[in-house]
Protein backbone atom coordinates (compact mmCIF):
# COMPACT_ATOMS: atom_id res chain seq x y z
CA UNK A 1 0.00 0.00 0.00
CA UNK A 2 1.78 3.07 -0.96
CA UNK A 3 1.22 6.16 1.01
CA UNK A 4 1.88 9.77 0.79
CA UNK A 5 0.90 10.90 3.89
CA UNK A 6 4.03 10.58 6.43
CA UNK A 7 1.70 10.84 9.65
CA UNK A 8 3.56 8.07 11.73
CA UNK A 9 1.17 4.72 11.30
CA UNK A 10 0.99 2.82 14.72
CA UNK A 11 3.83 0.81 15.88
CA UNK A 12 2.18 -2.39 15.01
CA UNK A 13 1.17 -1.28 11.55
CA UNK A 14 4.39 -0.09 9.64
CA UNK A 15 4.99 -3.70 8.42
CA UNK A 16 4.12 -4.11 4.81
CA UNK A 17 3.55 0.12 4.42
CA UNK A 18 5.31 2.19 1.36
CA UNK A 19 6.09 5.74 1.81
CA UNK A 20 7.41 7.78 -1.16
CA UNK A 21 8.64 10.98 0.88
CA UNK A 22 7.15 14.37 -0.73
CA UNK A 23 10.63 16.40 1.06
CA UNK A 24 13.74 16.11 2.49
CA UNK A 25 12.34 17.04 5.76
CA UNK A 26 9.55 13.83 5.64
CA UNK A 27 12.41 11.39 4.44
CA UNK A 28 14.60 12.22 7.49
CA UNK A 29 11.24 11.71 9.68
CA UNK A 30 10.74 8.58 7.81
CA UNK A 31 14.13 7.12 8.01
CA UNK A 32 13.40 7.51 11.78
CA UNK A 33 10.34 5.58 11.80
CA UNK A 34 12.79 2.75 9.78
CA UNK A 35 15.83 3.21 12.51
CA UNK A 36 13.47 2.34 15.26
CA UNK A 37 11.77 -0.67 12.98
CA UNK A 38 12.86 -4.20 14.11
CA UNK A 39 12.35 -5.50 10.75
CA UNK A 40 14.26 -5.06 7.42
CA UNK A 41 12.72 -2.25 4.88
CA UNK A 42 13.84 -2.14 0.98
CA UNK A 43 15.28 1.38 0.20
CA UNK A 44 14.56 2.77 -3.45
CA UNK A 45 17.36 4.34 -5.03
CA UNK A 46 17.27 7.33 -7.37
CA UNK A 47 19.55 5.07 -9.22
CA UNK A 48 16.72 2.56 -9.58
CA UNK A 49 18.31 0.21 -7.20
CA UNK A 50 16.52 -1.42 -4.16
CA UNK A 51 18.78 -2.41 -1.72
CA UNK A 52 16.84 -4.52 1.56
CA UNK A 53 17.98 -5.40 5.00
CA UNK A 54 18.18 -3.85 8.82
CA UNK A 55 18.43 -0.30 8.68
CA UNK A 56 20.59 0.16 12.23
CA UNK A 57 22.36 3.18 11.74
CA UNK A 58 21.22 6.91 10.16
CA UNK A 59 23.90 9.80 10.44
CA UNK A 60 22.41 12.76 9.95
CA UNK A 61 25.37 15.81 8.57
CA UNK A 62 23.61 18.53 10.06
CA UNK A 63 22.99 20.33 6.66
CA UNK A 64 19.99 17.70 5.33
CA UNK A 65 22.04 14.77 4.29
CA UNK A 66 24.17 12.30 6.19
CA UNK A 67 23.90 8.57 5.27
CA UNK A 68 21.89 5.49 6.74
CA UNK A 69 23.46 2.57 7.44
CA UNK A 70 21.84 -0.99 6.38
CA UNK A 71 22.94 -4.99 7.32
CA UNK A 72 21.85 -6.93 3.93
CA UNK A 73 21.45 -10.73 5.03
CA UNK A 74 23.52 -11.66 2.56
CA UNK A 75 26.63 -9.93 3.20
CA UNK A 76 28.85 -10.04 6.11
CA UNK A 77 29.66 -5.99 6.43
CA UNK A 78 27.04 -3.13 6.65
CA UNK A 79 26.67 -0.44 3.65
CA UNK A 80 26.29 2.97 3.58
CA UNK A 81 23.77 4.88 1.85
CA UNK A 82 23.37 8.45 1.31
CA UNK A 83 20.25 9.86 2.28
CA UNK A 84 19.92 12.09 -0.39
CA UNK A 85 19.93 9.05 -2.83
CA UNK A 86 16.72 7.43 -1.20
CA UNK A 87 13.10 8.10 -2.80
CA UNK A 88 11.20 5.10 -1.01
CA UNK A 89 10.76 3.75 1.82
CA UNK A 90 9.44 -0.29 2.01
CA UNK A 91 8.79 -1.56 5.54
CA UNK A 92 8.65 -5.44 3.94
CA UNK A 93 10.25 -8.06 6.64
CA UNK A 94 8.03 -8.44 10.03
CA UNK A 95 7.75 -6.92 12.84
CA UNK A 96 9.97 -8.77 15.29
CA UNK A 97 8.81 -6.54 17.76
CA UNK A 98 5.52 -7.43 17.32
CA UNK A 99 4.82 -8.90 20.80
CA UNK A 100 3.22 -11.92 19.66
CA UNK A 101 6.02 -14.00 21.08
CA UNK A 102 4.44 -12.51 24.64
CA UNK A 103 0.95 -12.65 23.43
CA UNK A 104 1.45 -16.44 22.84
CA UNK A 105 3.26 -17.20 25.75
CA UNK A 106 0.45 -15.50 28.18
CA UNK A 107 -2.53 -17.55 26.26
CA UNK A 108 -0.88 -20.48 27.31
CA UNK A 109 -0.42 -19.81 30.92
CA UNK A 110 -4.23 -18.99 31.02
CA UNK A 111 -5.22 -21.54 29.19
CA UNK A 112 -3.06 -23.88 32.13
CA UNK A 113 -5.16 -21.25 34.45
CA UNK A 114 -2.18 -19.60 35.33
CA UNK A 115 -1.98 -15.90 35.67
CA UNK B 1 32.43 -9.96 51.28
CA UNK B 2 30.63 -9.79 47.84
CA UNK B 3 33.70 -8.70 45.34
CA UNK B 4 37.34 -9.79 46.24
CA UNK B 5 39.62 -7.44 47.50
CA UNK B 6 41.45 -7.99 44.08
CA UNK B 7 38.78 -6.82 42.40
CA UNK B 8 38.18 -3.59 44.44
CA UNK B 9 41.53 -2.76 44.88
CA UNK B 10 41.85 -2.80 40.79
CA UNK B 11 38.16 -0.62 40.77
CA UNK B 12 39.96 1.83 43.02
CA UNK B 13 42.67 2.07 41.69
CA UNK B 14 41.60 2.51 38.01
CA UNK B 15 38.45 5.48 39.59
CA UNK B 16 41.43 7.52 41.14
CA UNK B 17 43.86 7.15 37.93
CA UNK B 18 41.19 8.80 36.16
CA UNK B 19 40.08 10.94 38.60
CA UNK B 20 44.31 12.44 39.00
CA UNK B 21 44.46 12.65 35.34
CA UNK B 22 41.12 14.80 35.28
CA UNK B 23 39.43 12.44 33.17
CA UNK B 24 35.57 13.46 32.78
CA UNK B 25 33.94 11.02 31.13
CA UNK B 26 35.60 7.27 32.04
CA UNK B 27 34.20 3.86 31.70
CA UNK B 28 33.84 1.83 34.23
CA UNK B 29 32.07 -1.37 33.27
CA UNK B 30 32.30 -2.44 28.82
CA UNK B 31 28.69 -3.88 28.38
CA UNK B 32 29.61 -6.47 25.24
CA UNK B 33 27.44 -7.78 23.40
CA UNK B 34 28.59 -10.27 20.88
CA UNK B 35 25.85 -11.96 20.00
CA UNK B 36 21.95 -10.86 19.97
CA UNK B 37 20.33 -14.35 19.28
CA UNK B 38 18.90 -15.79 22.72
CA UNK B 39 17.26 -19.37 23.53
CA UNK B 40 14.92 -17.63 25.72
CA UNK B 41 12.64 -15.07 24.78
CA UNK B 42 11.76 -12.97 27.88
CA UNK B 43 8.49 -10.68 29.02
CA UNK B 44 10.71 -7.63 29.70
CA UNK B 45 13.50 -8.20 27.06
CA UNK B 46 14.10 -5.58 24.73
CA UNK B 47 17.27 -6.54 23.23
CA UNK B 48 16.25 -9.84 20.56
CA UNK B 49 13.96 -8.20 18.64
CA UNK B 50 15.53 -8.73 15.06
CA UNK B 51 15.26 -10.15 11.89
CA UNK B 52 17.31 -13.92 11.94
CA UNK B 53 20.31 -12.37 9.44
CA UNK B 54 20.30 -9.75 12.48
CA UNK B 55 20.41 -12.22 15.05
CA UNK B 56 22.94 -14.84 13.33
CA UNK B 57 25.98 -12.22 13.34
CA UNK B 58 28.60 -12.17 15.42
CA UNK B 59 31.28 -10.08 16.93
CA UNK B 60 34.99 -12.08 16.61
CA UNK B 61 36.66 -12.73 19.29
CA UNK B 62 39.38 -9.77 17.88
CA UNK B 63 36.75 -7.18 18.05
CA UNK B 64 35.74 -8.33 21.26
CA UNK B 65 39.15 -7.64 22.58
CA UNK B 66 40.09 -4.88 20.30
CA UNK B 67 37.12 -2.91 22.03
CA UNK B 68 38.10 -4.16 25.53
CA UNK B 69 41.01 -2.20 24.56
CA UNK B 70 39.96 0.66 23.20
CA UNK B 71 37.47 1.43 26.11
CA UNK B 72 39.98 0.46 28.68
CA UNK B 73 37.19 -0.66 31.38
CA UNK B 74 38.56 -2.90 34.78
CA UNK B 75 35.02 -5.09 34.02
CA UNK B 76 33.42 -6.41 31.11
CA UNK B 77 29.98 -7.35 31.37
CA UNK B 78 28.80 -9.87 28.59
CA UNK B 79 25.19 -9.94 28.15
CA UNK B 80 23.28 -10.53 25.01
CA UNK B 81 21.26 -12.22 23.49
CA UNK B 82 22.60 -15.71 25.04
CA UNK B 83 26.46 -15.18 25.38
CA UNK B 84 26.80 -19.10 25.44
CA UNK B 85 25.38 -19.49 22.31
CA UNK B 86 28.27 -18.12 20.60
CA UNK B 87 30.72 -20.59 19.60
CA UNK B 88 33.88 -18.83 19.91
CA UNK B 89 33.07 -17.30 23.78
CA UNK B 90 35.38 -19.55 25.07
CA UNK B 91 38.21 -18.15 23.30
CA UNK B 92 36.86 -14.01 23.84
CA UNK B 93 36.59 -14.67 27.34
CA UNK B 94 39.92 -16.11 27.93
CA UNK B 95 41.69 -13.42 25.74
CA UNK B 96 39.75 -10.91 27.94
CA UNK B 97 41.04 -12.76 31.29
CA UNK B 98 44.98 -12.49 29.65
CA UNK B 99 44.35 -8.66 29.44
CA UNK B 100 43.50 -9.09 33.20
CA UNK B 101 40.00 -7.77 32.92
CA UNK B 102 37.10 -8.95 35.31
CA UNK B 103 34.59 -10.37 33.24
CA UNK B 104 30.98 -10.75 34.23
CA UNK B 105 29.46 -13.58 31.88
CA UNK B 106 25.76 -13.05 32.15
CA UNK B 107 24.30 -16.21 31.42
CA UNK B 108 20.66 -18.25 31.71
CA UNK B 109 22.50 -21.14 32.36
CA UNK B 110 20.32 -23.38 29.86
CA UNK B 111 23.88 -24.06 28.02
CA UNK B 112 26.27 -24.12 31.18
CA UNK B 113 26.17 -27.59 32.35
CA UNK B 114 27.16 -28.23 28.06
CA UNK B 115 29.79 -25.70 28.00
CA UNK B 116 31.17 -25.31 31.62
CA UNK B 117 34.40 -27.24 30.81
CA UNK B 118 35.89 -24.80 27.91
CA UNK B 119 36.45 -22.50 30.98
CA UNK B 120 38.68 -22.28 33.73
CA UNK B 121 38.01 -21.01 37.49
CA UNK B 122 39.68 -17.48 38.30
CA UNK B 123 39.57 -14.41 39.94
CA UNK B 124 38.80 -12.88 36.63
CA UNK B 125 35.43 -14.79 35.71
CA UNK B 126 31.91 -14.72 37.61
CA UNK B 127 29.37 -16.79 35.64
CA UNK B 128 26.45 -14.01 36.37
CA UNK B 129 23.29 -16.13 36.16
CA UNK B 130 19.88 -14.65 35.52
CA UNK B 131 17.14 -15.79 37.80
CA UNK B 132 14.03 -13.22 38.19
CA UNK B 133 13.24 -14.83 41.47
CA UNK B 134 12.21 -18.38 42.40
CA UNK B 135 10.60 -21.32 40.11
CA UNK B 136 7.14 -19.58 39.47
CA UNK B 137 8.25 -16.25 39.16
CA UNK B 138 11.16 -16.90 37.19
CA UNK B 139 9.75 -19.29 35.04
CA UNK B 140 6.89 -16.96 34.14
CA UNK B 141 9.19 -14.28 33.68
CA UNK B 142 11.40 -15.97 31.39
CA UNK B 143 8.41 -17.17 29.39
CA UNK B 144 9.36 -21.10 29.84
CA UNK B 145 8.27 -23.89 32.37
CA UNK B 146 11.71 -25.33 33.53
CA UNK B 147 14.45 -23.22 33.47
CA UNK B 148 14.43 -22.49 37.01
CA UNK B 149 15.67 -26.08 37.97
CA UNK B 150 18.11 -25.60 35.24
CA UNK B 151 19.52 -23.19 36.19
CA UNK B 152 19.95 -23.95 39.65
CA UNK B 153 21.53 -27.10 38.74
CA UNK B 154 24.34 -25.45 36.76
CA UNK B 155 24.82 -23.11 39.79
CA UNK B 156 25.53 -25.92 42.20
CA UNK B 157 27.59 -27.57 39.40
CA UNK B 158 29.54 -24.56 38.66
CA UNK B 159 29.93 -23.78 42.38
CA UNK B 160 31.41 -27.10 42.81
CA UNK B 161 34.19 -26.47 39.87
CA UNK B 162 35.61 -23.53 41.43
CA UNK B 163 33.88 -20.66 39.76
CA UNK B 164 33.24 -17.25 41.00
CA UNK B 165 29.17 -17.19 40.68
CA UNK B 166 27.04 -14.31 41.18
CA UNK B 167 22.96 -13.92 40.51
CA UNK B 168 21.55 -11.14 38.91
CA UNK B 169 17.65 -10.36 39.07
CA UNK B 170 15.60 -7.83 37.27
CA UNK B 171 12.59 -6.75 39.02
CA UNK B 172 9.44 -5.32 37.56
CA UNK B 173 5.92 -4.13 39.37
CA UNK B 174 4.77 -7.90 39.77
CA UNK B 175 7.39 -8.36 42.34
CA UNK B 176 6.28 -9.94 45.38
CA UNK B 177 8.51 -8.07 48.45
CA UNK B 178 8.40 -11.40 50.32
CA UNK B 179 9.10 -14.09 48.08
CA UNK B 180 12.30 -11.86 46.86
CA UNK B 181 13.67 -11.46 50.37
CA UNK B 182 12.89 -15.69 50.35
CA UNK B 183 14.59 -15.90 46.65
CA UNK B 184 17.43 -13.68 48.78
CA UNK B 185 17.61 -16.68 51.04
CA UNK B 186 17.67 -19.11 49.21
CA UNK B 187 20.45 -17.90 46.62
CA UNK B 188 22.61 -17.50 49.30
CA UNK B 189 21.91 -20.46 50.95
CA UNK B 190 23.13 -22.03 47.38
CA UNK B 191 26.15 -20.37 47.96
CA UNK B 192 26.94 -17.35 45.51
CA UNK B 193 29.19 -14.42 45.76
CA UNK B 194 26.68 -12.11 45.94
CA UNK B 195 23.81 -11.17 44.23
CA UNK B 196 23.20 -8.25 41.83
CA UNK B 197 19.71 -6.21 41.66
CA UNK B 198 18.08 -4.19 39.13
CA UNK B 199 14.53 -2.46 38.35
CA UNK B 200 13.45 -3.58 34.59
CA UNK B 201 14.28 -0.81 32.07
CA UNK B 202 11.43 -0.30 30.14
CA UNK B 203 12.84 -1.06 27.07
CA UNK B 204 10.27 -0.43 23.89
CA UNK B 205 10.02 -3.15 21.65
CA UNK B 206 9.74 -5.30 24.79
CA UNK B 207 6.55 -8.04 24.18
CA UNK B 208 5.22 -6.88 28.13
CA UNK B 209 4.63 -3.21 28.18
CA UNK B 210 2.70 -3.38 31.16
CA UNK B 211 5.17 -4.40 33.80
CA UNK B 212 7.22 -1.75 34.06
CA UNK B 213 8.20 -0.15 37.38
CA UNK B 214 7.82 3.96 37.85
CA UNK B 215 10.78 5.63 39.73
CA UNK B 216 8.58 6.05 42.82
CA UNK B 217 7.12 1.87 42.83
CA UNK B 218 10.91 1.07 42.26
CA UNK B 219 12.30 3.25 45.55
CA UNK B 220 8.74 1.50 47.24
CA UNK B 221 9.60 -1.89 46.08
CA UNK B 222 13.33 -1.80 46.87
CA UNK B 223 12.33 -0.11 50.29
CA UNK B 224 11.24 -2.79 51.50
CA UNK B 225 12.99 -5.37 49.86
CA UNK B 226 16.53 -3.87 51.49
CA UNK B 227 15.17 -2.46 54.69
CA UNK B 228 16.02 -4.89 57.90
CA UNK B 229 18.26 -6.89 55.12
CA UNK B 230 19.30 -10.07 56.36
CA UNK B 231 23.32 -10.50 57.38
CA UNK B 232 23.65 -13.10 55.25
CA UNK B 233 22.64 -11.25 52.02
CA UNK B 234 25.56 -10.18 49.88
CA UNK B 235 24.91 -7.80 46.98
CA UNK B 236 27.32 -7.94 43.89
CA UNK B 237 27.22 -3.69 43.70
CA UNK B 238 27.62 -0.74 45.13
CA UNK B 239 25.95 0.01 48.58
CA UNK B 240 25.79 3.40 47.39
CA UNK B 241 23.55 2.26 44.33
CA UNK B 242 21.43 0.33 46.41
CA UNK B 243 20.57 3.31 48.75
CA UNK B 244 19.86 5.11 45.91
CA UNK B 245 17.80 2.08 44.80
CA UNK B 246 15.85 2.88 48.33
CA UNK B 247 15.04 6.40 47.33
CA UNK B 248 17.95 7.60 50.15
CA UNK B 249 20.28 9.52 47.28
CA UNK B 250 19.67 10.82 44.36
CA UNK B 251 21.96 10.65 41.60
CA UNK B 252 22.29 11.85 37.63
CA UNK B 253 22.55 9.35 35.41
CA UNK B 254 26.56 8.11 34.01
CA UNK B 255 25.78 6.69 31.00
CA UNK B 256 29.34 6.86 29.65
CA UNK B 257 30.39 4.53 32.75
CA UNK B 258 28.58 1.46 31.08
CA UNK B 259 29.68 1.65 27.35
CA UNK B 260 27.87 -0.89 25.10
CA UNK B 261 29.67 -2.42 21.95
CA UNK B 262 27.93 -5.28 19.96
CA UNK B 263 27.53 -6.05 16.02
CA UNK B 264 26.35 -2.41 15.03
CA UNK B 265 29.31 -0.33 16.92
CA UNK B 266 29.46 1.89 19.76
CA UNK B 267 25.75 2.27 20.74
CA UNK B 268 24.55 5.52 21.68
CA UNK B 269 24.35 6.40 24.70
CA UNK B 270 24.15 4.03 26.80
CA UNK B 271 23.34 -0.18 26.56
CA UNK B 272 19.42 1.00 26.94
CA UNK B 273 18.69 3.57 24.48
CA UNK B 274 19.59 3.06 20.53
CA UNK B 275 20.32 6.61 19.44
CA UNK B 276 22.58 5.31 17.15
CA UNK B 277 26.08 4.19 16.74
CA UNK B 278 29.57 5.29 16.46
CA UNK B 279 32.74 3.66 14.90
CA UNK B 280 34.93 3.82 17.59
CA UNK B 281 35.05 4.49 21.36
CA UNK B 282 36.38 8.07 21.03
CA UNK B 283 33.68 9.31 18.80
CA UNK B 284 31.18 7.77 21.19
CA UNK B 285 32.52 10.28 23.81
CA UNK B 286 32.61 13.27 21.08
CA UNK B 287 30.09 12.83 18.90
CA UNK B 288 26.94 12.46 21.50
CA UNK B 289 25.24 14.95 22.93
CA UNK B 290 24.92 13.51 26.36
CA UNK B 291 22.39 16.49 27.44
CA UNK B 292 20.17 15.06 25.72
CA UNK B 293 19.93 12.13 28.41
CA UNK B 294 19.08 11.76 31.82
CA UNK B 295 16.11 12.21 34.21
CA UNK B 296 14.14 15.43 33.19
CA UNK B 297 16.08 15.58 29.89
CA UNK B 298 14.34 12.75 28.30
CA UNK B 299 11.21 10.57 28.20
CA UNK B 300 12.85 7.92 28.03
CA UNK B 301 15.07 8.72 31.10
CA UNK B 302 11.78 9.58 33.11
CA UNK B 303 11.50 6.08 35.16
CA UNK B 304 15.14 4.83 34.49
CA UNK B 305 16.88 3.47 37.65
CA UNK B 306 18.97 0.95 36.21
CA UNK B 307 22.66 -0.09 37.20
CA UNK B 308 23.75 0.49 33.61
CA UNK B 309 23.24 4.16 34.37
CA UNK B 310 23.43 4.76 38.52
CA UNK B 311 26.02 1.99 39.38
CA UNK B 312 28.85 4.12 37.82
CA UNK B 313 27.47 7.38 39.63
CA UNK B 314 27.40 5.55 42.87
CA UNK B 315 31.30 4.70 42.30
CA UNK B 316 31.88 7.89 41.35
CA UNK B 317 30.30 9.36 44.28
CA UNK B 318 32.67 6.78 46.21
CA UNK B 319 36.09 8.10 45.30
CA UNK B 320 34.59 11.39 44.29
CA UNK B 321 33.55 12.91 47.63
CA UNK B 322 34.85 12.51 51.21
CA UNK B 323 31.02 12.22 51.95
CA UNK B 324 30.79 9.60 49.56
CA UNK B 325 33.45 7.52 50.88
CA UNK B 326 32.01 7.66 54.66
CA UNK B 327 28.74 6.96 53.35
CA UNK B 328 30.04 3.63 51.43
CA UNK B 329 32.08 2.78 54.56
CA UNK B 330 29.01 3.09 56.70
CA UNK B 331 26.66 1.67 54.28
CA UNK B 332 28.74 -1.68 54.11
CA UNK B 333 29.67 -2.22 57.74
CA UNK B 334 25.70 -1.11 58.58
CA UNK B 335 23.59 -1.81 55.79
CA UNK B 336 20.57 -1.11 57.97
CA UNK B 337 21.28 1.86 59.85
CA UNK B 338 19.08 5.01 58.38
Amino acid sequence: MAQETTDRPSERTLQGQVVYPCSQEELLRVIGWAFDYRGDVTLELASGESVCGYLFNRVADGGGGGCVEIFQPDNPTSRKVSICDIRGLHFTGPDTASGQSWEAWVQKKQREGKP
Amino acid sequence: MAVPLSQMFTVARYVISQKIKRVQRYPLVLMLEPIFRCNLACAGCGKIQYPDHVLDRRLTPEQCWAAAEECGAPIISIPGGEPLIHPEMSDIVHGLIQRKKYVYLCTNAILLERKIDEYTPSKYLTFSIHMDGLRDEHDLAVCRDGVFDVAMRAIRLALRKGFRVTTNTTLFNDANPARVRAFFDAMMDLGVEGMMISPGYSYEKAPDQQGFLTRRRTQKLFSLLLTNRKRGWRFNQSPLFLEFLMGKREYHCTPWGNPTYNIFGWQKPCYLLQDGYAESFRALLDETDWDRYGVGRNEQCKDCMVHCGYEASAVEDTFGSWSGFAGTVKATLFPNAS
